[in-house]
């Protein structure tokens, strides 16, 4: 059985085989940066020039004549302060339907979670509603509201699963030296779930760059995220697709979640899986 | 002293639950009261009327929601079924240790960075008619390429490449965390009783690593089934409407046609299908 | 010598005085200065050139202007939020000229009838073209528009490839066909017969309305609202249609408007289907290789379709005054001659210059189209789900997954329900 298959050939297929992987992953962002730099006559020929001079003007036109980066500032801004609500309040309800005797608890947390399951078309009329009376429209903490709304059920589940994972006895023990119920919170099992946390923020992180609906509608030229000034490089008319553009926005955008990815990558995987499996 | 204490748990739960009843709560009783009326832009609010169940019985007979329904369900399960067996193909590969390993996870991960609008127009570019990088590729290999986008049929698929690009990454380090994380001692057994590789996975990985699968699956099938941004920025919805998915006739039932009341109701059946179905998958975690 | 002192002073305090009255009249600038208007307007190069010029605006009057340009497509759901909200965020906004009778109805538009004649040496309202009087103006008899962005179907062809067929510009679709056919079996694929839209979006059912007229019919009758697509009219329409599939570039199905652009643009079709401000994409050479190859005529069956946005402002904008003078600024002939380069202009004394005429031929067509009775888009509340649908079956037939007969009666009773669904068409 085992002979059919030489050890060598058996490993060049495999190495074949995660280089076919990883071309598949890495193509199209290598591709984005190709069209980044190809005039759009280069771009639409078919076959595609291989070989073709590039250009930079599609970066110049983007970072230095466009107001992208302020669009791209205010998407960092909404996202990092929308990270930092998000992980105060779940924390503070995670602990809460992990710790403590709350009746029914299990349902209030499935209850929360399938909050995340509400579709954006139904409730945007409501809240726009709401922000117009208010005047939070095109404001900064009118969207990270939001943003904190849509990342809550998710992290909270999420949080909580890592709550549960700490030994009762820890708590326990801190209780028998008289240790108020915060403290306890505080120095004993929050340092406990910092890989939660920190998977955590990546996640929410990351969604809330992406976020394109609720960005759209809520916001104006003030507080305009990235995401929603990335559509604009994709009107219909006669300007037709501006195809390069598009592509620096976009490789902009992805910058920052990389980094995450590539620096605490262990963190996050870590983070996730624990979250996951309990 | 000890009433406060007893409080404890609900001041810790405040600030979420204020949070999810201002801006999700609200909204969706907002949205269900919509769903039984006749709401549409423009209309005064004196004119709105209550209609009773009409919307959900117009909803049963339309074809384009039907239709939507039937591909949104294909989506969902498409691409969670393809994402699942190249992330556990992957994570089985990966499970060895070999020189550049590290570096091979770090590149494999990269596309999860990517936002959905930003790969819909690479996926777009590459796919195009007439202009198709991917049929220039293929054409090197003597194989000529389907027009991806605009034949019915291959536009599906072609959202659903490009869904299962962005997302398999995530059943990637799942998986493979998960795998790292399993007993040794099952497969030393098994392989003393001369078990072949495909029995040890069939018998002993799949079933230890069940529930972790099965949570990975609902994540990414809630997702799955609201996707919005893909197909709008691929297809269009195109061709015909082989790609009208869900969400896409919710949202052009609601702000293109203007019948906020009747897309509410649309809405609120697709709540209803993503919350059964999280039940479901959740009752099947918890009882392995 | 005293005297002459004395004089002297009083001179040069009489020059500070008129100075600084000089002074205070330029800052006396606007009763409404100091207030701040918020314009939306689809992100277009008109658009963008007038948000450029708007500094001079509030150099003049003191009237502080934001303007947010808003993709053409998503900007619908934000101003039907704005709106539905009776939210006071724009004071100006700008729309399809399809949905006018929709927002007006809703209450959302600002009557401007008073202030137009009470203004009218400034607005100069007869210098604008008849023919947009009823579509991007006026409502029931009613002021509530201005034409910001107007433009109209044409098509687009290749002059070197005409020369060299010996082909003059057709006059109707029947020609058209032939021309486009014989060029088609000469040169495909360098380059096909012709572009068009093709892709399930609404500027297919614009496309189709504009056969449709060709052929002596519409969607539906203008009075009655009965539907005329499922005729021997509406067939020779679909006809045609499918004909242009046979002569088209393989992706056409998958074409909208820019994609069709850029077929054409890359040499790949002889004639396009299009807007007339199309000129500016095809004699652009970071896009167009057919720069200086191609000219622009009326579409070939006439009433060409009409097209374009207005510009009104909300019934709920707080500084309705202020909104107003912008309105005024942005649409008056000193503006609409800066603007020349950028889109085709509402104004008749601009469009009768020869002139103007001879160095925008995109001005030229639009006005021929003007005065030969162009085919006007639909402008019932359900305008967009009468496009998306007729569009999906057209892409259907398109795509051969339906017959022409039965998509043609598809057709007919879709429109039916939504026209006696919207109170048009009684039963």
């Amino acid at each position: 059985m085992k002979s059919f298959i030489s050890p060598y050939l058996k490993k060049g297929l495999l190495t074949f085989l995660i280089f076919v992987i990883l071309c598949f992953a890495l193509f199209p962002i290598l591709y984005t940066f190709v069209v980044s730099i190809k005039s759009r006559v280069d771009l639409l020929t078919f076959p595609p020039k291989l070989l073709f001079k590039p250009t930079i003007e599609f970066w110049v036109e983007v970072i230095k004549n466009s107001d992208f980066l302020f669009y791209y500032k205010n998407s960092l801004i909404i996202s990092s302060i929308s990270v930092v609500v998000v992980l105060v309040v779940s924390c503070l309800a995670g602990y809460s339907l992990s710790r403590f005797n709350i009746k029914r608890k299990e349902d209030i947390a499935f209850w929360i979670l399938s909050q995340s399951m509400t579709p954006a078309v139904a409730i945007i009329l409501p809240i726009y509603t709401l922000f117009s009376r208010w005047g939070f429209v095109d404001t900064y903490h009118g969207i990270i509201l939001v943003y904190s709304a849509f990342n809550i059920p998710f992290a909270v589940w999420f949080l909580r699963s890592f709550f549960n994972e700490i030994p009762l006895e820890l708590c326990e023990a801190a209780k028998v030296d008289g240790c108020s119920p915060l403290r306890a919170f505080w120095s004993i099992d929050l340092p406990l779930v910092k890989p939660g946390l920190i998977a955590c923020a990546i996640y929410t992180f990351v969604m809330c760059l992406n976020e394109f609906f609720f960005a759209f509608i809520l916001t104006g030229t003030r507080v305009k995220p990235a995401t929603v000034a990335v559509v604009s490089y994709l009107p219909t008319d006669v300007r037709g697709t501006m195809y390069g553009q598009s592509a620096v926005a976009g490789i902009l955008i992805m910058t920052i979640p990389m980094i995450f990815f590539l620096f605490l990558q262990k963190y996050f995987v870590s983070g996730l899986i624990r979250g996951a499996i309990k | 002293m000890i009433k406060k204490e007893k409080l404890l748990p609900y001041y810790f739960l405040a600030p979420a639950l204020g949070i999810l009843l201002v801006l999700v709560i609200y909204p969706l009783i907002f949205s269900l009261r919509l769903s039984f009326s006749n709401f549409s832009f423009g209309m005064a609010d004196s004119a709105i009327a209550f209609v009773g169940f009409k919307n959900f019985i117009r909803m049963f007979r339309d074809s384009y929601f039907l239709n939507g329904l039937r591909l949104t369900i294909l989506y969902m399960f498409g691409t969670s079924l393809i994402a699942f067996v190249i992330g556990l193909g992957v994570s089985l590969l990966l499970q060895k240790s070999f020189f550049g390993k590290k570096v091979i996870m770090n590149i494999l991960i990269l596309p999860l960075a990517t936002t959905p609008v930003v790969v819909g127009i690479v996926w777009r570019l590459l796919l195009m008619p007439d202009y198709s990088f991917v049929n220039y590729l293929l054409s090197l290999l003597g194989i000529r390429g389907p027009q991806w986008l605009i034949t019915p049929g291959w536009a599906l698929f072609s959202v659903m490449i490009a869904y299962v690009w962005e997302w398999s990454p995530f059943f990637i380090i799942m998986l493979s965390a998960g795998l790292a994380s399993l007993p040794q001692e099952p497969y030393e057994a098994a392989k003393i009783d001369g078990a072949t590789g495909w029995q040890t996975l069939r018998f002993i990985t799949l079933p230890l690593l069940k529930p972790l699968v099965f949570l990975v699956l609902i994540i990414r099938m809630m997702d799955a089934f609201r996707v919005f941004d893909l197909v709008y920025s691929m297809t269009k919805g195109g061709p015909g409407r082989s790609t009208q998915i869900l969400s896409y006739v919710v949202y052009y039932t609601g702000i293109g046609y203007l019948e906020l009341g009747y897309a509410s109701a649309m809405s609120y059946v697709m709540l209803v299908i993503l919350v059964l179905l999280s039940i479901f998958l959740l009752k099947f975690v918890r009882s392995t | 010598m005293k005297k002459l002192q004395i004089g002297f002073i009083v001179m040069i305090m009489l020059c500070f005085v008129m100075i600084f009255s000089g002074w205070v009249l330029a800052q006396e600038k606007s009763k409404y200065a100091g207030q701040t208007i918020h314009v939306a307007m689809a992100w277009e190069p008109r658009e963008e050139a007038l948000k450029n010029l708007t500094k001079e605006f509030e150099e003049k009057t003191g009237i502080k202007v934001v303007v947010d340009l808003l993709g053409n497509v998503d900007m619908k759901p934000k101003m039907l939020s704005v709106l539905q909200a009776k939210s006071s965020e724009y004071d100006v906004v700008q729309f399809d000229y399809a949905l006018m009778p929709f927002c007006v109805d809703s209450g959302w538009l600002l009557d401007l009838t008073d202030w137009v004649n009470r203004d009218s040496k400034e607005v100069q309202p007869d210098d604008f073209h008849p023919a947009l009087y009823n579509t991007h103006i006026k409502y029931k008899d009613r002021w509530y528009g201005f034409p910001l962005h107007v433009n109209s179907g044409c098509l687009f062809y290749r002059t070197d490839i005409m020369k060299e067929m010996g082909f003059e510009p057709p006059k109707n679709w029947d020609e058209a066909m032939k021309d486009i056919k014989a060029i088609n079996e000469k040169y495909a694929p360098n380059p096909y017969g012709i572009s068009f839209m093709g892709a399930p979006d609404p500027l297919l059912a614009i496309e189709f309305q504009s056969l449709l007229t060709s052929q002596g019919v519409d969607y539906y009758d203008k009075k009655t609202f009965e539907p005329q697509v499922n005729t021997p009219g509406g067939e020779k329409a679909l006809n045609i249609l499918l004909e242009m599939k046979k002569y088209a570039p393989e992706g056409v199905t998958g074409y909208s408007l820019d994609q069709s652009y850029d077929a054409f643009a890359q040499g790949k079709a002889a004639m396009s289907f299009g807007f007339t401000h199309g000129v500016w994409f095809f004699a652009d050479p970071a896009k167009s290789k057919v720069v200086g190859k191609f000219d622009v005529m009326a579409l070939p069956g006439g009433h060409s379709i009409l097209g374009g946005w207005f510009v009104a402002i909300s019934q709920f904008s707080s500084n309705k005054e202020a909104a107003w003078e912008w309105v005024k600024w942005a649409t008056s002939e000193e503006m609409e001659r800066k603007l020349l380069g950028n889109m085709e202009c509402p104004r008749l004394s601009i469009l009768k210059d020869p002139e103007v005429q001879k160095k925008w031929p995109n001005n030229k067509v639009f006005f021929e189209t003007l005065e030969q009775s162009p085919t006007i888009m639909p402008q019932i509340k359900s305008i967009v789900e009468l496009w998306m649908k007729c569009a999906v079956t057209l892409n259907e037939v398109l795509n051969g997954s339906i017959e022409p007969k039965p998509a043609l009666e598809r057709m007919d009773q879709e429109f039916r329900e939504i026209l006696s669904r919207d109170g048009y068409l009684k039963q």
